[in-house]
């Protein structure tokens, strides 16, 4: 890092402030997709005729709802009828599920927009439990249960970020939350590459370079913690899910930073001081890489999209209008970020610079 | 040693909210409620604006913090 590229690293902090504030409007303005949020209902009794109420998130009066099908184990089975009333979707079932045994069954709201001739529906998994009656014998399924291939689902039609069981219009702490991770672990890579540098060629200033990007990366840290707690509390009802190993993951190792300072504080002589906290550096990044992002990923069960059995946020949930904002708001975050950390070294190498002219 | 606890203190008031909060129960509706006086009410701009200012600040200071370093540096040389 040479002192031209220093004297430039405001251009840095105005990239990331535009970004950001693209996010931050952009982010907050796109309006939800619609989505069905629930249902009254836990479960029904096949060969009886139930009526089950929908919460439908965000409706649109352009959306015409044609049927509510219920779907276990590749049957189909139609809702006898619907009436919309805008957030609540009441539909009648008699489900007969004949072979069938007693199971959870997945709702797809199908609908059309005006105007378009092509069909979308709205999901919910395990969204009822059809409990099977003694006298359910013959399945009343539908003859031809194709008739969902030929609709897409409403993200492909509609404009809005995704509409998520749960996440609803959480979705957009993605535009922060993630963004704050992604910038920490930059941020300690360049601090590990910059404790080789140290190790190898023996300048201070490549310490103190280190050092200043790592403490912006715990910043970073603390910030995803809080916006990662504050994101859980909506979603998983709990502040610090305790069970979910990615989370134990990032406590242990934001632990492990905690100890760069302690070990940095500990040690008064500049360059054992430097040496030390530049090998431990070296040998807690991957320790720290392995704890949030390859552990979680061998786990059986997390709650984070992406490890243990759950699927990546990328697979299903981030679709081109996130990924608009979502991108930049990395970079934008990074951008900040770094600037902050150049920064915090320059206040620094002033600092070893004054206490230096003070001993002369 | 000072620096240490100075750095202890920044970083645990950063965590004190999560800690804070605890596990209280809030009603499920509060969000839908809050949701839907914000955008009966137009209040959406409002936080955008309020958001944008601040980051704007933050930004403005950085910028300020910026200049004086520089200046710092150049007097040191």
């Amino acid at each position: 890092m040479n002192e031209r590229m220093m004297q430039r690293s405001k251009w840095l902090l105005l990239i990331g402030a535009v970004l950001v504030v693209y996010t931050l409007i952009g982010g907050l303005l796109i309006p939800l997709k619609t989505g069905v949020s629930g249902s009254d209902k836990l479960k029904i009794k096949s060969t009886v005729t139930d009526s089950v109420n929908f919460e439908i998130y965000n409706p649109v009066p352009e959306l015409f709802i044609e049927g509510v099908y219920l779907s276990k184990s590749d049957e189909i089975w139609k809702s006898q009828s619907v009436h919309n009333f805008g957030k609540t979707l009441s539909a009648t079932f008699n489900v007969s599920l004949g072979s069938q045994k007693s199971g959870y069954a997945d709702a797809f709201i199908r609908g059309q927009f005006k105007g378009q001739d092509s069909f979308v529906w709205l999901y919910l998994s395990n969204a009822l439990w059809i409990e099977k009656s003694p006298d359910d014998s013959i399945s009343n399924a539908m003859a031809d249960p194709s008739i969902l291939d030929n609709t897409r689902i409403i993200d492909e039609v509609q404009g809005g970020f995704p509409n998520r069981v749960v996440l609803n219009e959480s979705i957009r702490n993605l535009l922060y939350h993630v963004p704050m991770w992604f910038s920490m672990m930059f941020l300690l890579a360049v601090s590990m590459y910059f404790s080789i540098k140290y190790l190898r060629f023996g300048h201070l200033k490549d310490d103190w370079i280190s050092m200043s990007f790592l403490h912006v990366g715990i910043l970073n840290g603390i910030l995803g913690c809080i916006t990662g707690s504050i994101w859980a509390r909506v979603t998983w009802m709990s502040w610090w899910p305790a069970d979910d190993p990615k989370l134990n993951g990032v406590a242990i190792g934001m632990f492990m930073y905690f100890a760069y300072l302690v070990l940095r504080a500990s040690i008064k002589d500049e360059y054992q001081k430097a040496r030390i906290a530049s090998v431990y550096n070296v040998l807690v990044f991957p320790i720290f890489m392995a704890l949030i992002a390859i552990m979680p990923k061998l786990a059986d069960n997390s709650l984070h999209p992406g490890t243990g059995g759950s699927v990546g946020f990328n697979k299903y949930d981030l679709d081109n209008t996130l990924r608009m904002f979502f991108y930049p708001a990395i970079l934008g975050w990074i951008s900040i970020f770094s600037f902050i950390a150049i920064l915090r070294y320059r206040i620094e190498r002033l600092h070893q610079r004054q206490l230096d002219l003070d001993n002369e | 040693m000072k620096k240490l606890t100075n750095k202890i203190v920044i970083y645990g008031a950063l965590l004190l909210p999560i800690s804070l909060f605890g596990e209280n129960e809030v009603q499920s509706s509060l969000s839908d409620q809050a949701a839907v006086f914000l955008s009966t009410n137009a209040k959406y701009h409002v936080v955008i604006a309020v958001l944008v200012v601040i980051l704007l600040g933050l930004v403005a200071y950085g910028l300020i913090l910026n200049r004086k370093i520089s200046k710092l540096e150049a007097n040191q040389k």
